[in-house]
């Protein structure tokens, strides 16, 4: 492994399946793979995607839905120092196009291929299949592992450019936290074509357990049934994913309370009856919830027990640090509200080919994430909303997530999301979107939220919609609100 | 796979009919998607994880009541709705 520079993921992975070839790494779908077939599946399909045109710093578009062929495309692909873009598998065809012409794609590899690519397309189980192919592999830690296209709140994607060493940071930080190691078998429900996901794969590479990827989370069934006959140590899911486990199962996760080690779960905030459910049904394991975004992965961590009356996202991981900035990007005390800023060798070089945006993320302190937040006196972090999302009420601002958890609490109304809309006399003023199971007016909102907000937060005007636009991870993009034509979001 | 016979054609429809409510009232469901038996309700466009608790829920309002860990860990294909429903006893005629 001369050719691998310094420490990478691939690197890490090698040495594991030298330590221990015959452990299982993946298990999908009824299938397994131990490292020593695991990695000559990478070295094989690696001589396949060269034959292909696929060299140093090429661009291949992945998608699969999960299984066994993401884990082995990903580190393929790093394998011959090109680069990874793993996209979603319910990506529509033409945006599927777009991405492809965006990164200058070499090669997809996509379970269906869309009219119009610019490049050739094959399929994940082409590439994959076993074979005696192989090649040299060149990893270098200062080239770009992964594109990972993000399309955040603002319903605009973006790139974010991750080097080798950024992926091996982020991997080496969670897994520190954590505490993975290679005696742990961990279920991942998580789509392998999102960062979180991606990170527990990459974890794989530095802790060499065992990995046990599902389709998806189902009806939580499945999970419990993997949980329970792998005997797992591990699991990782989105907190939407807990709910359904709850609901479905009841209380069925706390069969695996005494095996169960660790869970990790992120991409959005965990609602404190989820929490206090959790901490329940899992005393002993260790529930590490963590902050992060695609550009700066797992920036701050906290786990659920030891941190009990706390509901913030904890502190910045082991080697990142976090900052609170003012608008002049000077640095602010603790509980002084601010844009939180990641610093760390998790963040991201650059967005691919938009050099205004990385200008904008990128400053002297590190990625400005967009999110408000404020540090208290130990460093703990705690999330106000996102920057971009605050509504100016004549000069007052309004953090849209504060009026829509009240609005929540009113009787028949599911969702709730707020914005800014134009106001003639105080530049903006609150505008609802609410779902409700029954007709509701302003006025019956302003009398339920009249002795709880103040008057500026109080909205002025309200839609009764069906649904409200969410990112896959549940954050509402309000960006698609704000631009909604008020005839289309009409009850 | 078990296999309707030729002369419980009002038992197949039935059926069909039942579970493509349910489902449809889980999703919105492509009117060119085939239900046979074995199709993997995972596989059924649209069925995300959301989809499927829809799916239990709409299952648990038919039959009235709780469905019990095994039976929802059960539900991994279209025939295995049919055979959950025949369990509980909302499917007449069926051989």
């Amino acid at each position: 492994m001369e050719s691998l520079e310094g420490r990478t993921l691939l690197g890490s992975l090698f040495e594991c399946a030298s330590k221990h070839p015959a452990k299982v790494a993946l298990r999908s779908g009824g299938e397994s793979l131990t490292y020593e077939r695991y990695m000559a599946r990478i070295l094989s399909t690696a001589a396949r995607l060269r034959a292909l045109g696929v060299a140093e710093a090429s661009r291949v578009l992945v998608s699969s839905p999960n299984s066994l062929h993401i884990p082995i495309l990903y580190f393929a692909i790093h394998a011959l120092g090109a680069i990874a873009v793993p996209i979603a598998p319910d990506t529509a065809g033409l945006a599927v196009v777009a991405l492809a012409n965006d990164c200058g794609a070499t090669l997809a590899v996509l379970g269906r291929a869309p009219a119009g690519m610019p490049c050739p397309v094959t399929t994940p189980p082409e590439m994959t299949a076993p074979g005696t192919g192989s090649v040299a592999p060149v990893c270098r830690r200062g080239s770009i592992a992964d594109i990972l296209y993000t399309t955040g709140t603002t319903g605009k994607k973006k790139g974010a450019v991750l080097t080798q060493e950024n992926v091996f940071a982020a991997a080496r930080n969670m897994t520190e936290f954590i505490g993975t190691t290679g005696e742990d078998v961990e279920v991942l429900p998580l789509p392998l074509s999102h960062s979180f996901g991606i990170g527990r794969l990459r974890s794989l590479a530095l802790a060499g357990h065992t990995l046990a990827i599902e389709r998806g989370v189902g009806n939580g069934g499945p999970v419990i049934k993997s949980l329970l006959s792998l005997r797992a140590t591990g699991l990782a899911m989105v907190p939407a994913g807990f709910d359904i486990l709850h609901r479905v199962t009841g209380d069925a996760l706390g069969q695996a309370r005494d095996r169960l080690r660790y869970v990790e779960i992120g991409s959005a905030p965990l609602r404190p009856q989820t929490r206090a459910w959790l901490l329940d049904m899992l005393p002993k394991t260790r529930i590490c919830h963590h902050y992060g975004l695609t550009e700066a992965s797992r920036a701050a961590f906290t786990e659920c027990h030891a941190d009990p009356g706390r509901t913030g996202v904890g502190k910045a991981s082991p080697n990142v640090s976090i900052a609170i900035c003012d608008e002049n990007l000077n640095r602010l005390g603790p509980r002084q509200s601010g844009e939180i800023v990641v610093q760390g060798d998790v963040v991201m070089r650059e967005y691919w080919k938009q050099p205004e945006l990385t200008r904008d993320a990128l400053c002297a302190w590190g990625l400005r994430t967009g999110d408000i937040g404020y540090l208290d006196e130990e460093g703990y972090l705690t999330l106000i909303g996102r920057k971009c999302d605050l509504i100016n009420v004549g000069g007052r601002k309004v953090i849209p997530d504060e009026v829509e958890e009240e609005l929540r609490l009113i009787e028949g109304v599911r969702d709730a999301v707020c914005v800014g809309e134009t106001d003639p006399l105080l530049g903006e003023h609150v505008k609802a979107f609410v779902v409700a199971n029954h007709s509701l007016d302003l006025a019956a909102i302003t009398a339920f939220l009249q002795p709880r907000l103040e008057g500026y937060k109080i909205p002025r005007a309200l839609e009764l919609t069906a649904s409200v636009p969410r990112t896959g991870s549940g954050k509402p993009q309000r960006q698609l609100l704000r631009a909604r034509p008020a005839a289309e979001s009409a009850a | 796979m078990e296999r309707e016979s030729a002369d419980s054609t009002a038992t197949v429809s039935e059926v069909e009919s039942l579970v493509y409510e349910l489902i449809g009232n889980s999703i919105a469901l492509d009117s060119g998607f085939a239900l046979s038996e074995d199709v993997q309700l995972q596989d059924i466009p649209n069925m995300d994880s959301l989809a499927q608790v829809r799916l239990v829920m709409e299952i648990e309002k038919l039959i009235g009541g709780r469905l019990s860990m095994d039976e929802v860990m059960a539900l991994e294909s279209v025939g295995s709705i049919r055979g959950l429903l025949r369990a509980r006893g909302k499917l007449r005629g069926e051989p």
